[in-house]
């Protein structure tokens, strides 16, 4: 199954479920999660259905493209299902099916496996679903995001969509991958790779890293203090990946590494707050939706 | 009578909560039976990640009848001036169903009250069990729980389905949205079901049929046969640590092992690393010839033999990917030497209140010089303890510790080891390390001794000094252990490292400079290690008022190697014949001793006191001598020549003299007795039971 075609199976299968699909932030972030689809939505009483791809960030495991499984950046399948429905893990497991894994002649297995992100103020429980011994999906039950507890609880699935195609297709170096037809993963994505493991561990300015922290910091409050809960949102965003850069480049000490998840975290405690009362202001309009329905 | 089967269905739970959580469901439920007054001849149960249940056979089909007292209102309140009942006894009569007449009056700690007591019938077990299930599930405890959907039920992982039945019949109740009924489920992907039931007894084969293994020892006996039997096909056998069969055991509900294998090439990797990643990452059973690891390895799928190649490739494929990575790591860290490693502590965070681990590596530098001073090393191995505590934290900034945080310690020594470094470092920084946990090896060699010490003491005195202790079951940091271990090295090196705990507790102060978060360090540091010692000296089985006696000697952190050796010569003495003759001249003149007494105001006259006079002269210096060389036993022994004296001088003079000076000069004598008793422990909390 090429790259691509494991993006329209997803797409089409979690479609076909409800879910609405949402495309991917144009911010940086290290993670699906922090998509307002995600860590926005999963706030409040109003359900939720959503799946996307989301370009993920993480400076920190860059390796020039020269290691066949570590990347500075990859792509996650991210499904949020709020409430969590009772038959979740069958459904996923339907997921599976669908891009023909046959159940039967295969070993899938849910390890444990808990979730935390300090700079969100997010935490859950769940599983790694193991395919042969494969880590293909973190599966993920929110208990807080943004410091607040989650009511009702959203569950959270993400597809690793490389290490999954990987096992599909059987090869060794993710740069390998077909992604279409004659074009490979490492087309399109190692020069960014190299580029990039470059710019995060060699070049990139500290001090002008820490001035756009303050400066994007800065906005973020001056624009929850205006009630804009989404650019707020996406200055927070900024920051969490500015520190990123920043701890990848070597440049934080203990104290300056813990200070700065500390303000990304009161931030994003913020932007929670300020999003739960706004959509409580709207009446909670998806509560609505659900009702008549 | 009938049987009671109560299965609670989930979503996987975590390997290592199954057993205990099978264990506890087992003594709630008999508890809750036998509460309700409905106990069961004998409970069976199972556990397997998806599921929890328990058969408890022979339960009474109802309640047996009984009486039921219920206190009412206050006599007085009850009852008017006249004797006549008030409003208060007649509503408490109708609320108990009982007459007013019928109230008894009882006089209760607490004053005098009025009693109803009736005739309570005896409920069918249906009903009671509707209210008790529930009741029982919920109280299940787990190391962590969550929430999920909109329901207000807290749980390892979410309850999907529960079968309650009591023989045919179904105990109707609902739990986070889900009924009790009669439907299981198997295999998750071999037969899902659901399965009826249409009888409590016949849970155990129905889930064989759908592929479930639910007995636990039943299961884990089978991971070891046919793990044991795949690694034999390679003439090799499977390393089965204990850990790893449980979790194994406790991750599948139908367990088929299979012999997977992977290229030899990846055999030049360090033996820690290949064990490592196949058994903490990928849960496989490494496999040993006397030669050394071999290329092969033994999985245990959840399922059957169905697909079972298809299995083994892609685990294989997985291994093949894993490997790939370490070796990526082991050359990419192999560029630099252990020592440039190090430079990159400064990265690696201690703790946000203590800085990073290069500072606490200058610390233990320190300290280890510090420690050397105590010992008998020659200046080339305190050269190399030097050496081990600048390596020892080095590996915690290299790509494969990064990757395998357990590995710690482990491939520093290794890295240590290829870049020459003299075989006593690398032992050192392996071992300093250990005890990982209770019952572990302790470091073998002198140089892992002293570094473990270092490491452990630096850990406490940072923690505790700046106010982060252990609260109940909460010791995230792991200083209990860290306290435990540092405890368990002192007491096995006490021969060859002599260091006083609170001494050792002061350098690893002062190596942290006196920083303001330390106020107050002193007393925590006293309190916490107070606490550990006596933990440690009644988990190996002294007795509770020898610990007292010989704590009660110290103030603030005590002097554990010490303790323990006052700890060993009091148990021993109090079992010879002499014990009670020493106890008794303790126990005669710390009962009369006026603890005000300081000196002697008048000199002594009457023959009895100056022979004890002179009895303590002699006494005294040998005492004094003794006690330097920690012979406490013979200590006590020399005081047990005082009792004679001790006897004589109550038998011929009244210590309690009306003359306030010949009082006093008594309790003085008196005073210099218990005070070298004293020198030993404070035999005043021994209880001693008198012979008659």
């Amino acid at each position: 199954m090429l790259f691509q075609e494991l993006i329209l199976a997803l797409d089409r299968f979690w479609s076909d479920y409800g879910c609405v699909l949402q495309q991917p932030y144009d911010v940086e972030v290290g993670a699906g999660t922090k998509h307002p689809a995600t860590f926005l939505r999963a706030l409040g009483p109003e359900p939720w259905k959503v799946a996307y791809v989301q370009f993920s960030r993480r400076p920190q495991d860059a390796r020039y493209g020269d290691n066949p499984n570590r990347l500075g950046a990859y792509y996650q399948y991210q499904v949020v299902l709020k409430p969590s429905p009772d038959d979740v893990q069958d459904v996923y497991l339907r997921s599976l099916e669908h891009l023909g894994v046959d159940l039967r002649r295969h070993d899938v297995r849910f390890v444990e496996d808990d979730w935390e992100d300090a700079s969100l103020g997010a935490w859950g429980v769940g599983w790694e679903v193991w395919l042969d011994g494969m880590e293909i999906t973190q599966f993920t039950y929110f208990q807080q995001c943004g410091g607040l507890d989650c009511r009702p609880v959203c569950a959270e699935i993400t597809y690793g969509l490389e290490r999954l195609c990987m096992y599909l297709q059987r090869k060794s170096s993710v740069f390998e991958l077909e992604w279409a037809p004659g074009v490979t993963y490492g087309e399109l994505r190692r020069q960014e790779e190299v580029e990039w493991s470059r710019y995060g561990f060699e070049v990139a300015e500290v001090a002008r890293l820490r001035g756009l922290f303050e400066a994007c910091e800065q906005e973020a409050l001056k624009a929850l203090e205006t009630g804009l809960v989404l650019p707020a949102h996406d200055y927070v965003l900024k920051c969490s990946h500015l520190f990123n850069l920043l701890d990848a480049r070597g440049a934080l000490s203990v104290s300056e590494r813990a200070s700065l998840i500390g303000r990304c975290r009161r931030l994003a405690r913020q932007v929670a707050e300020a999003y739960v009362r706004q959509r409580e202001e709207a009446g909670f309009p998806l509560l609505q939706e659900a009702a008549r329905a | 009578m009938p049987s009671l089967l109560l299965e609670v269905g989930t979503e996987e739970l975590p390997a290592r909560f199954v057993e205990p959580a099978r264990a506890q469901l087992e003594g709630v439920l008999r508890a809750e039976l036998d509460r309700e007054r409905l106990p069961a001849r004998e409970l069976r149960t199972w556990a397997t990640p998806r599921r929890l249940a328990v058969l408890a056979s022979g339960v009474p089909d109802r309640q047996p009848d009984t009486e039921q007292e219920v206190r009412g209102p206050a006599v007085h309140v009850a009852f008017d001036r006249q004797g006549r009942p008030t409003a208060a006894a007649v509503g408490f009569a109708r609320s108990q169903g009982v007459s007013v007449e019928s109230l008894e009056r009882r006089s209760t700690p607490a004053g005098e009250y009025v009693f109803a007591r009736r005739a309570v019938r005896g409920q069918p077990a249906l009903e009671v069990l509707r209210e008790l299930l529930p009741r029982a599930i919920t109280s299940l405890t787990f190391p962590k729980t969550m929430r999920w959907a909109g329901y207000d039920v807290r749980f390892a992982r979410p309850v999907r389905w529960i079968v309650a039945l009591l023989d045919d019949r179904v105990v109707p109740f609902e739990l986070a949205g889900v009924r009790s009924g009669r439907l299981t489920y198997g295999h998750r992907h071999l037969s899902p079901g659901p399965h009826e039931l249409a009888h409590a007894e016949e849970y155990e084969p129905v889930l064989r049929r759908a592929y479930v293994l639910a007995d636990r020892e039943a299961r884990r006996a089978e991971v070891v046969r046919q793990v044991q039997a795949r690694a034999r096909e390679v003439q090799g056998e499977a390393e089965l640590a204990e850990d790893l069969v449980d979790e194994v055991a406790d991750l599948v509900e139908w367990p088929t092992a299979f012999l997977g294998r992977f290229d030899p090439e990846f055999l030049e990797l360090p033996e820690p690393v290949l064990v490592t990643v196949m058994r903490h990452h990928q849960r496989y059973f490494p496999v040993r010839k006397s030669a050394g690891l071999v290329n092969a390895f033994v999985g245990v799928r959840n399922g059957d033999e169905v697909g079972l190649d298809t299995v083994r490739e892609g685990n294989e494929w997985v291994l093949r990917a894993r490997l790939v990575d370490a070796r990526f790591f082991y050359h990419e860290d192999r560029r630099r030497r252990l020592e440039e490693w190090a430079k990159r502590l400064e990265l690696v965070t201690f703790h946000e209140k203590l800085g990073s681990v290069h500072e606490k590596v200058g610390r233990l530098v320190a300290l280890c010089g510090w420690l050397v001073q105590h010992t008998e090393l020659d200046a080339s191995r305190a050269a190399s303890l030097q050496r081990a505590a600048a390596l020892c934290k080095a590996d915690l900034s290299t790509h494969m510790v990064g990757e395998f945080p357990e590995l710690q310690g482990v491939v520093g020594s290794i890295y240590a080891r290829l870049d020459g470094e003299p075989e006593d470092v690398c032992q050192a920084i392996e071992e300093h390390y250990r005890p990982r946990g209770a019952g572990d090896r302790l470091p073998a060699s002198d140089l892992g001794a002293l570094l473990a010490v270092a490491d452990r003491a630096d850990t406490l005195a940072g923690f505790i000094g700046v106010g982060i202790v252990p609260t109940g079951s909460a010791d995230p940091y792991g200083l209990r252990r860290a306290a435990s271990g540092l405890l368990d090295i002192l007491h096995d090196r006490r021969e060859r490292l002599r260091v006083d705990l609170a001494a050792l507790m002061e350098a690893a102060l002062q190596a942290y400079g006196g920083r303001a978060e330390f106020e107050g360090a002193h007393r925590r540091l006293g309190e916490f290690l107070g606490d550990r010692v006596r933990a440690w000296l009644l988990e190996r089985d002294f007795a509770h008022d020898v610990v007292d006696a010989v704590l009660a000697g110290y103030s603030g952190i005590p002097d554990f190697v010490d303790a323990v050796a006052r700890a060993e010569a009091l148990s021993e003495f109090r079992t010879r014949p002499e014990f009670a003759g020493a106890y008794e001249a303790f126990d005669r003149a710390y009962r009369i001793w006026d603890k005000q007494t300081r000196q002697s105001p008048s000199p002594l006259e009457q023959p009895a006191e100056l022979a004890l006079d002179r009895a303590l002269g002699r006494s005294g210096p040998k005492v004094e001598e003794l006690v330097r060389s920690r012979a406490y036993l013979r200590v006590l022994a020399e005081l047990g020549g005082l009792q004679p004296h001790v006897a004589r001088l109550f038998d011929e003079v009244l210590v309690n003299d009306p003359d306030p000076q010949v009082r006093a000069r008594r309790h003085a004598l008196l005073g210099r007795v218990v005070n070298l008793f004293w020198k030993v422990a404070h035999l005043e909390y021994l209880v001693v039971t008198r012979e008659p």
